[in-house]
């Protein structure tokens, strides 16, 4: 009886295992072929870092103020995503939005892109398409590096709603 | 009057014991593996889940075992 039961729990834990195998698996290769990943505003996530640096900025009322220019954020990504579509929702207080960047080389190099889109939502809040070729940026360890770059005065801010960014093959 | 006997002796299965040796090795095995995975590609399972869980299980159930024998 007790054998039969060890042998049960063994397969139980043998399955579990290949379980999780199969979900790390379906989370990097997703079936559709692209892989959102959202921000969450002042903290570090595994795939998404928090905004930085931190003199430039502060969290208020759950929105990530930009105090000053520029502030980045880093994303670790699988290798085998080509491409990255991030969605930045902000409204501007005096600070505008100017354009975004990724990071092409070891120094200070960074390869500029208007949004390709900006959509008007309510409330004066606004949404900025751009998109990156992430097989063109430069990687550390996956690691890649975007800047957000805006325009305005010393006590002119702007308020970062939700950064989400979407992984293509 | 009837004789028992008894000619193959099969070893008293320790449940526990048996129970925290699967634990360890499977805990262990698929920490290892992952570990692996994380040097080729970083961010293929950290990006989703902590293994270090899976070490701590390893080690908390081979503490036990040593402790135990």
């Amino acid at each position: 009886m007790k054998k039969l039961l060890l042998k049960s729990i063994d397969i139980f834990l043998i399955l579990a295992s290949v379980g999780l195998f199969l979900w790390l698996f379906n989370k990097n290769f997703p079936v559709g072929g692209q892989l959102e990943v959202k921000a969450v505003l002042g903290f570090d996530r595994p795939m998404i870092s928090r905004l930085g640096p931190d003199p430039r900025l502060k969290v208020e009322d759950g929105y990530q103020v930009v105090l000053d220019n520029p502030v980045y954020f880093d994303l670790r990504s699988p290798r085998w995503f080509n491409q990255a579509r991030v969605e930045l929702v902000y409204k501007e207080f005096g600070r505008e939005l100017e354009n975004m960047a990724g990071k092409v080389g070891a120094d200070w190099q960074y390869d500029s892109r208007q949004a390709i889109a900006v959509i008007e939502l309510e409330d004066g809040w606004k949404k900025a398409i751009f998109d990156f070729d992430l097989n063109s940026m430069y990687a550390e360890k996956n690691v890649r590096r975007f800047l957000i770059s805006t325009k305005g005065e010393i006590r002119e801010e702007l308020y970062i709603k939700s950064i989400d960014i979407i992984l293509k093959r | 009057m009837r004789l028992k006997i008894n000619f193959i002796k099969f070893p008293a299965v320790k449940f526990w014991d048996r129970l925290n040796q699967s634990i360890f090795k499977l805990s262990f095995c698929i920490f290892l593996i992952l570990l692996l995975a994380e040097l080729v590609e970083p961010g293929f399972v950290s990006n989703w889940f902590n293994p270090v869980w899976l070490l701590m299980i390893a080690l908390f159930s081979g503490i036990v075992l040593v402790v135990d024998n």
